[in-house]
């Protein structure tokens, strides 16, 4: 049922960034409202089918919340990244974002649905996820990732704007862009909310590691690539207050550090072996 | 940043405080530590050999990559890391440092030029009530803006006597970033505590078996003594349907001296600590089966019970001799279950014969022996695997984490922010005065930019007699 529901929601986002990106060609008020009204529908249907997904982990004695394999974390992290826009769309009335940024979401959730190495029913938890751990790692580090996702899609904004305010061109799409202060601030904005829940992720991760296997660090790829998505965050946030490193080289930073985000998310599991196989099946 | 060079300060001190250093640091961290992640790290040379050539696997060993997070230039480029760091936050922290020590409390035309936000307007003395002067009027309706944290200072102006008044929120955000490098030294401090004074073991453990040793996880396996006694009094796993484990328990009981001091069911994420070592719940096996025999000695009639392991020697009941159960078979020659027992015979000679479980006279009869033998049941017996760990430096690092975390929240989430209001005659007429107002924050500004737009509504509103 909650599989069904899903589906539903991966063709709503879809429909939803096909608005946003129709939004950014005409600039209407009310093609971006309906842009919103979709997404947000999306987003309240999503939530109830998680919600019904942790009800029906209940019904067959399992009983976990639904964050423990790959789909259930796309689900969650497409959840997640669809909350922080909203967030951020009515903080600072951004409608723009928009198109750069339900792609992610959108891609996330086809991927769940469609992909074959993506196994979609509600399995029981082994024993080293048997923890009270499980949701405060899982929702601080799903929450960094989409602020990132999120300060992915303004960075690539941002150097497409800059570009273009540095050749001095005139009218165009671009033109009715935010000015590049704008989007600098964002991005520094949503990677400020990335990095410490990104750090929180790492650190109940961690505590979590200490209690399950004794040792709280143990270069494991995926505590090292969660860590070297650390150091590239940290490269930004000095970044932009360097001479010479702020704007694109910095906007740049952000965009790789969020590639880093998705190797450690996916790659690690797909390609990599390690102690952190849950989200692979 | 400023590059300060010219002020005298030697260049090694620059080149280790520069940020550029810092940017240039975190991105060989970040590239170099992907290495470790597509190398396997500490295994065992044959499982090296698999892949690469001995010259390529006598290379890598040199170059540390077999063991890179702990070889000598990533732990150089830590320390590098460290030591900038520790001057960059020190050549910064007197910049942070003015803003506890000695505030800007005067709203000077200087300064007011600096500022991001100001506001200017004009009030007459006629709204000011007359038994007041105009500086207590002012402080009083300050008052009631920012719980009245107000600060006043008087200063002859070029018109007259001038009123400033400073206010500020979230000072203590301006530390947040040296708490998270604080954090970074205190984490490194725990794990160098961790790895110098603590322990990384691991011991097997057959049901009903004790021990008192265990053996260090690194390639020496070297024996450590507990100085106390660990027993695994049971053991047991469940299953889902699907064949996935449920869960795994062991019940561990710590003795001393022949007391037991400690008792508790472990599992995977629920493990049991004493004397500053955890032991948690890591796997398990099979530990090999269990024979129950019982043995007839011919000569007195007498019948004793033993058990012996699978594939080691036990002394039998009687003392005088051993033997070893060498072999199990689950169906032997079709006959079911089997044990294969070596005992010594006269001389060097040793002997060896079957026992059937579905027989128990077979052995009386075969071998006509002083002794014989009859097998009673096999039993497979698992043994737990558990990983044993003292770290004395675990609490230095969660200190710091919690100083990393708490740092972060406030050096992006709270902002630090100020206003300023001043009050001076007006050098047209006498009966006015000018007023101005500053304001600025170092975060969120379109935020600020708000409550500053409030803040000198509030004062048109309150100094003018506006509603």
């Amino acid at each position: 049922m909650n599989t069904h529901l899903f589906s539903i929601v991966t063709f709503i986002y879809l429909g939803g960034m096909v608005v946003y990106i129709c939004y950014l060609a005409f600039r209407n008020q009310w093609v971006s409202r309906v842009a919103t009204a979709i997404t947000l529908g999306g987003w309240l249907l999503q939530t109830f089918a998680i919600g019904l997904r942790w009800y029906e982990s209940y019904q067959l004695g399992m009983g976990h919340a639904p964050m423990s394999n790959l789909y259930e974390s796309l689900v969650f992290f497409s959840w997640t990244i669809i909350l922080l826009y909203l967030i951020i769309e009515y903080k600072y009335k951004l409608y723009l974002l928009g198109a750069f940024v339900t792609p992610f979401a959108a891609m996330g959730m086809a991927y769940a649905s469609i992909s074959s190495q993506v196994n979609e029913t509600i399995q029981p938890l082994v024993p080293a996820l048997q923890s009270n751990w499980l949701i405060s790692h899982v929702i601080t580090c799903f929450l960094g990732y989409a602020a990132f996702a999120v300060s992915c899609g303004v960075s690539i904004t941002y150097i497409l704007k800059k570009r273009h305010e540095d050749q001095h061109k005139k009218g165009g799409l671009l033109a009715s862009f935010p000015s590049s202060s704008v989007l600098d601030e964002l991005i520094y904005k949503t990677i400020a909310i990335g990095f410490p829940m990104l750090s929180i992720g790492i650190i109940t991760g961690a505590a979590w590691a200490n209690y399950a296997w004794g040792t709280y660090w143990s270069w494991d790829p995926k505590e090292t690539w969660s860590l070297i998505t650390w150091f590239i965050y940290a490269a930004f946030l000095h970044a932009r207050i360097t001479r010479g490193w702020r704007g694109i080289r910095a906007a740049t930073l952000s965009i790789i550090g969020f590639v880093a985000v998705i190797f450690t998310y996916l790659g690690v599991n797909l390609l990599l072996s390690g102690l952190h196989s849950y989200g692979s099946g | 940043m400023k590059n300060k060079n010219k002020s005298g300060s030697s260049p090694i001190i620059a080149f280790f405080c520069s940020l550029k250093l810092t940017i240039f640091l975190l991105i060989t961290l970040a590239a170099v530590s992907i290495i470790g992640t597509i190398i396997p790290q500490n295994e065992f040379k044959e499982q090296y050999l698999r892949f690469y050539q001995e010259s390529t696997y006598g290379i890598m060993k040199m170059l540390g990559v077999l063991d890179m997070y702990h070889s000598w230039w990533f732990r150089g480029i830590l320390i590098l890391f460290t030591i900038n760091l520790i001057v960059c936050s020190f050549k910064h922290f007197p910049r942070i440092w003015k803003f506890f020590k000695s505030p800007v409390t005067v709203l000077s035309d200087s300064f007011l030029a600096t500022l991001s936000l100001d506001w200017k307007s004009r009030i007459s003395a006629k709204n000011i009530a007359k038994d007041k002067s105009y500086g207590d009027f002012l402080a009083e309706k300050l008052s009631a803006f920012w719980s009245g944290s107000w600060l006043q200072t008087k200063k002859e102006g070029n018109f007259g006597e001038e009123l400033h008044f400073f206010a500020q929120r979230g000072l203590w955000s301006r530390m947040g970033v040296y708490l998270v490098h604080l954090s970074i030294i205190i984490i490194f401090i725990g794990g160098i505590v961790g790895s110098h004074f603590g322990l990384k073991a691991f011991v097997n453990i057959p049901e009903g078996d004790k021990t008192s040793i265990v053996y260090t996880r690194n390639d020496e396996r070297t024996p450590v003594d507990l100085g106390f006694t660990v027993e695994c009094q049971a053991f047991h796993v469940e299953f889902y349907d699907s064949g996935a484990p449920k869960e795994y328990t062991s019940d561990l009981v710590i003795l001393e001296d022949g007391k037991e001091k400690a008792r508790k069911r472990i599992e995977v994420n629920h493990p049991l600590s004493y004397h500053g070592y955890t032991f948690y719940q890591s796997s398990y096996g099979s530990a090999g089966g269990v024979v129950t025999l019982q043995m007839h000695d011919q000569k007195t009639g007498k019948v004793y019970p033993l058990s012996l392991s699978i594939g080691r020697q036990g002394t039998l009941p009687t003392g005088d001799g051993w033997i070893q159960a060498a072999q199990y078979e689950t169906n032997y020659m079709n006959l079911g279950p089997a044990v294969r027992l070596v005992m010594p015979a006269s001389g060097d000679r040793m002997i060896q014969f079957w026992i059937f479980k579905k027989y128990p006279g077979f052995d009386r009869q075969n071998r006509k022996g002083e002794r014989d033998f009859v097998l009673e049941d096999v039993s497979q017996r698992n043994y737990t695997g558990l990983q044993v760990t003292k770290d004395p430096g675990v609490w230095i690092v969660w200190f710091g984490c919690f100083i990393m975390v708490f740092g972060l929240f406030i050096a992006f989430f709270i902002s630090h922010r100020r206003l300023w209001v001043r009050l001076c005659p007006d050098p047209e007429k006498p009966e006015r005065y000018q007023l101005t107002a500053g304001g600025s924050a170092n975060k969120n500004k379109p935020g600020f930019e708000k409550e500053f737009e409030h803040f000198t509504s509030f004062l048109e509103e309150q100094l003018k007699g506006k509603k």
